[in-house]
Order: structure tokens, then sequence, then C-alpha cells
């Protein structure tokens, strides 16, 4: 299997490695623009706080089209071995490493295939990536023996909405832990974890890099493997991805949080409590940058689901919920209001809906959006003036809806009550 | 001689008359009956068959999540999907048996008639199927395009849903109607000025009245920047 993912040109070069304790995994897709620095990052990190260990460092590509392979080859990684895994043509790799998602095989392959105590998986689009984000990735699973290091980056508050009040209070209130950004496009993972994703199902598909990242960390919380998170600053994509629509990126990871119920039903059922998860080092101090944020546009989706989209909704949402929902197009215009409380209840029907199959699920994801903007409408005009300790407070506010909404879900999963 | 005149004129055709109703009754009145009986079993056989099939593969949840079952309510029909098709097939069987039937009486005008069914009947079901699929497919439609409208924030798009539904409709409608054999020609003229003219109408609509607003579109697209207008923020 490894010489079908990684190439049998590569598994000869890892052969004559021998075995590594630490891989080094850069996923990337026409990253040309920031590979390389990526790649010499990592390398001057190994050699700064690893410089007794054994390690090797992957670029893992989907298939790129910008001179990322050249860039990546050229990357000077002084004493540290670096491979390039790339799809070459007509290959049954090619298959496999299709995108970034895809890319996150071939390293753990290769972390296999080395026998690896630990592994960091980079994202190539992160500029300013600095080697201490991988000491602070690394140290958790080399030095406490952790499964998982999560990202924890510093951003503004209206940045990563949906993950603040879908992906992570969902998350928390299923698995029992808290980790903040379960989505993060960084992280830390120990050999056994490597080898038990690598050996798991969900491989083949069109899941994207973000359901990729929600998958392993759900399967190691699913697990009951130890998950921590490390403070890394500021990270920034190349560009903005707010150029990827929220339709569809909203599709897949919500599905993919919603599909990776029905899987694991058996970890999440019977969790009750959450407690924090060990968080290494310190919280940035640094600024982040402003953005700006159209709630005006989120406010007028929200109300044209309001709407149009009811006779949608009651398809999928119980009756309750919709009674709810109806109070809320009854209210002004502004300022909008959302309850915690009602969110959680709505994507807790959300996700029973997706369970019983009561609309195709394409459609009932997207029916969720105007719900989820009216969610956020409701956040940043609540939190307008406030500092950040504010906009904190609300966000682990509605993690808490979700933990005491639970019994609501449990009632409903099984479609005994309507 | 009035003896054989009476028996000549009278009785021999009304013997003859007699046997011959006799065998009607006899053979083919009673083939028809044996027919008919076949039949009424066969359909409750298919009845409960085809219940029992569509109960075990979920069909009637099907139908709900495509809307199927809200409309079957709304036309008043107290069936259920799975009662309803199993219904549909009880009649069906029977319409074939009660076809087999009337050629068992072996009447020459019957008999005509019964070849044009057998030649129609596969039309019917076919122009039946269609309609069917068609409205599944309007529903579908519709909703996809309801849903992505709300989530551009594009203005009436309730209406334009429908008129997506009711595109789709008209579309199987023409195409029932082809396949039964009803006013083709009528059908296909009216089916093609009607597309034709919407075609064109939202064409001018969106080519001339609406020309800054399709810019303003393609720009935000290929610009490749905040896309939907939400804000330059990234929402995972």
């Amino acid at each position: 299997m490894a010489d079908d993912l990684i190439g049998a040109d590569v598994s000869r070069e890892l052969g004559r490695i021998g075995r590594a304790e630490i891989v080094v995994g850069v996923a990337s897709g026409n990253s040309a623009r920031t590979i390389r620095q990526v790649l010499e990052a990592a390398a001057g990190a190994l050699s700064s706080y690893y410089p007794g260990a054994s390690g090797v460092i992957v670029t893992a590509d989907g298939g790129s089209r910008d001179g990322t392979l050249e860039a990546a080859r050229g990357a000077a990684t002084g004493p540290w071995p670096a491979v390039v895994v790339a799809p070459p043509d007509g290959s049954a790799a090619d298959r496999v490493l299709a995108g970034k998602g895809g890319g996150l095989r071939a390293i753990l392959a290769v972390a296999e295939l080395v026998d690896a105590r630990a592994c960091a998986l980079l994202d190539a689009d992160v500029s300013g990536t600095g080697g201490e984000w991988l000491q602070r990735l690394l140290d958790p699973v080399v030095r406490e023996g952790l499964d998982l290091v999560a990202p924890v980056y510093a951003r503004h508050r209206y940045d990563g909405m949906l993950t603040s009040f879908l992906v992570y209070p969902l998350t928390r209130a299923l698995y029992g832990r808290r980790v903040r950004q379960p989505v993060g496009g960084h992280f830390g993972l120990s050999g056994a974890l490597a080898r038990r994703l690598l050996t798991a199902g969900a491989w083949e598909g069109s899941a994207g890099r973000y359901s990729r990242d929600l998958w392993m960390t759900t399967t190691a919380l699913a697990d009951g493997m130890s998950v921590g998170q490390a403070n890394l600053g500021t990270g920034r994509r190349g560009p903005r991805d707010s150029g990827a629509a929220l339709g569809s990126t909203f599709a897949k990871v919500v599905g993919t949080a919603f599909a990776l119920m029905e899987s694991y039903r058996p970890a999440w059922w019977s969790v009750v409590e959450t407690e924090a998860v060990p968080t290494f080092g310190a919280p940035s101090a640094v600024g982040v940058e402003p953005v700006s944020v159209n709630v005006d546009r989120m406010i007028a989706t929200f109300r044209q689901g309001l709407a149009d989209l009811v006779p949608v909704w009651r398809k999928a949402l119980a009756p309750e919920t919709c009674a709810a929902l109806a109070d809320l197009a009854a209210d002004p215009p502004e300022p909008v209001r959302f309850p915690a409380e009602l969110w959680a209840q709505v994507v807790y029907d959300g996700a029973v809906a997706h369970h019983l199959r009561l609309l195709p699920r394409d459609h009932l994801l997207r029916a969720l959006i105007p719900l989820y903007l009216g969610r956020a409408a409701a956040f940043v005009m609540g939190t307008a003036s406030a500092d950040a300790g504010t906009a904190d407070a609300e966000i682990e506010a509605q993690g808490t809806a979700f933990e005491s909404t639970k019994p609501y879900l449990l009632d409903r999963w099984d479609g005994r009550r309507p | 001689m009035s003896d054989n005149f009476w028996d000549s004129t009278i009785l021999e055709p009304l013997r003859r008359f007699t046997d011959q109703a006799l065998t009607f009754l006899l053979h083919n009145f009673l083939a028809m009956l044996v027919v008919l009986l076949v039949g009424v079993l066969a359909a409750y056989a298919a009845r409960v068959v085809v219940g029992l099939v569509l109960r075990v593969l979920g069909f009637d949840r099907f139908c709900e999540r495509h809307g199927v079952g809200a409309t079957l309510q709304g036309a008043g029909i107290a069936l259920g999907p799975t009662a309803l098709a199993a219904r549909v097939a009880f009649w069906l069987v029977m319409m074939v048996f009660l076809v087999f039937s009337l050629a068992a009486l072996n009447i020459a005008p019957m008999n005509d008639l019964v070849s044009r069914l057998f030649i129609f009947l596969p039309q019917l079901l076919a122009a039946v199927v269609i309609l069917v699929l068609g409205y599944v497919v309007g529903i579908f439609l519709q909703r996809a395009t309801l849903l992505a409208a709300v989530n551009a924030a594009l203005p009436r798009a309730r209406a334009l849903a429908g008129a997506v539904q009711a595109l789709v409709l008209l579309f199987t409608a023409a195409m029932a109607l082809e396949q039964v054999g009803i006013g083709r020609n009528i059908v296909l003229a009216a089916f093609s000025v009607a597309f034709g003219s919407v075609g064109l109408a939202v064409a001018l609509a969106f080519g001339y009245a609406a020309r800054d607003l399709a810019r303003s579109v393609l720009e935000r697209h290929l610009s490749g920047a905040d896309r939907e207008g939400l804000g330059e923020i990234s929402h995972l």
C-alpha cells in the first residue's frame, strides 16, 4: 500500500533513511508562493529544538500546477532529509493524492514507514510559519505523550464564526473535550494516532482539507486518545480563504460533523460533562488584524430564509424549533436576536434530520445556512462595541448551551420523538 | 306441408340460435368469467406484493423527503404513497385481465378493440411514469433553486423556484402527451413557442435591462474575493 500512496522511488529513499523519530509533513496544493519558506522554517525548527533526533520532512503535493514541486525540491533543509511525494501522471497515487486532503494520507504513510514517534502536519499555505509553531505542536507529543495537538490561532472575534458557533460547541458537547479549533490546518500527532488514522476508512470520496481535519480531531476524541492544543499566535493563509464559497464549505464541514456522529454514536451518546484539554504556549500578545463583516448581508439572508424557507425547515426541524423561529420572524428588523439555546436546538435538529434522511442531505445542509448567518449576525451586533473578553464569553456560553441541550438530541436521535 | 314450413322457417333457425347462444354462454362467456376471476386473484396478489416490497424499501419516507406525500395530502388523497402504489398495481393488473377476458369472448369487433388496447396500455404506463418522475424532479429542482437563491440573497427566490418547477412540469407534460400520441403537432408547436419566448425574454432581461447587475455579479465572481458579499472573513 505504501508504494501506491507514495510511489516506489520515495519508498526506496525512505528505506535508505531508515527509522525517523519525527516526521514533518507539509500538504501542498498550488502553494509555490509559500512552500519553500515553510519547509526551510521546519528544517530550522528541527535543528533548533530537536538537534539530537532523527527526522524527515515530507512534502505531499496534491497536483499543483504553479511550480510548487520545483519550489519544494529547491528548499534548503540542511541536514534533514526531505522527500517530495507527488502524483505521477496516470498512477494510482493520482487518485489518492488529489487535493490537500489526499496529501494527509501520504504523510501518514511515510510516518508509518519510518516508524515515527511524532508527526507534525503543516499547511503549506500559511505564511509566517515560525519554528516555534513546530515546537509547540511536537513538544506535547514528544515530551508529554499526547496523541493529538490541535492549533489555537489568535484570530479576530469575527473570524471563524462557523467554528466558534457550530463546530467547536458541537464537538465539545458530543465528545466531552473542549478543543477550541478542531478544524485547524496544523496538527501534532503521535505515531499511534497516525497509524490509527491510516487504517481507518473514509479515505475514498471527495472530502476536502477541512473535512479531513475535523475527521482527525473527532477520531482522536472518539477513540479516547489524549488530546491537547497549542497556541500558535496569528496564522494567515496565503489569500484570505473567504473566496471559498460559504455554501460548499458549510455543506462539507457540517456534513462531515453530522456523518461522524453516525459513525461514533457509541462514543458520544453517554457523554454528559466536558473538560478542558491541556493548552501549551502562551496566547499571542500581538493584536489581530481587523476584518470587515457585512452584517447587513447576513441579516438580509437570514430574514429571507425566515420568509421563504419555512416549508423546507418544517420537513427537517422540530415543530417547536419552527415555532421559535417564527417568533424571531416577528421581531423588528434590528437588532437581530438568536438565542444560544435555540441555535443549539437548530443544529441538533439538523443532525437528526441528516441521520434520518428527512431531506436530501445537500438540501438540508444548505437550508441551515441562513440560520447560521442569523446566529452570526446576532453575535456581531451584540459584540460590536464589546471587548474581547465579552466576545469570548459569548462563544463559551454557546458551548454551554450545546451541552445543556444535549438531552434534546438524545431524545430525537432515533426518531422516537418528532 | 305446413309442418315442414313451420319447422324450416321458425323452429330450425330458433334451434340454431339456441345452439349458438348455448355454445357462446358455455364456452366464451364462461371463459371470460374464469379469466376475470383469475384476474381478481392476481390483482389482489399484486397489491399485496407491491405493498410489501415498497414498505421494505421505505417508499413512504422517500416520498415524504421529496414532497410527494404532502402533495398527495394536498390533493385530498388520504392514502399514503405505498398504499396508493399498491392500489394502482391492483387496478393495472385488473385492467390487463379485463382486456384478456374481452378477448376470451371472441367477438370480432371486440378483438380489434383488444389489440388496440394492448398497443396503447404500455404507452399510457410510460406516460404515467414520465409524469411521476417529472413531478419528483420538479420538486427537487424547485427546492434546490429556492435554497441557492435565498443563500445568494436573490430577490423573489420563491417565484424563481416556482418558475423552475413550472418549466419542468411543462416539459414533463409535453413528453407524456407526446408518449401517448395526443395532439403531437400542437404540443410540439406550443412547447417550442413557449420555451423560445421564455428564453428570449430572459436573455433580453439579463442582457439589456439587468446588464449592470450582471456585470457586478460577474466581477465579484471573477475577482475571487468576497464573492458572497459577506465581508473579508473566514468562516472556518
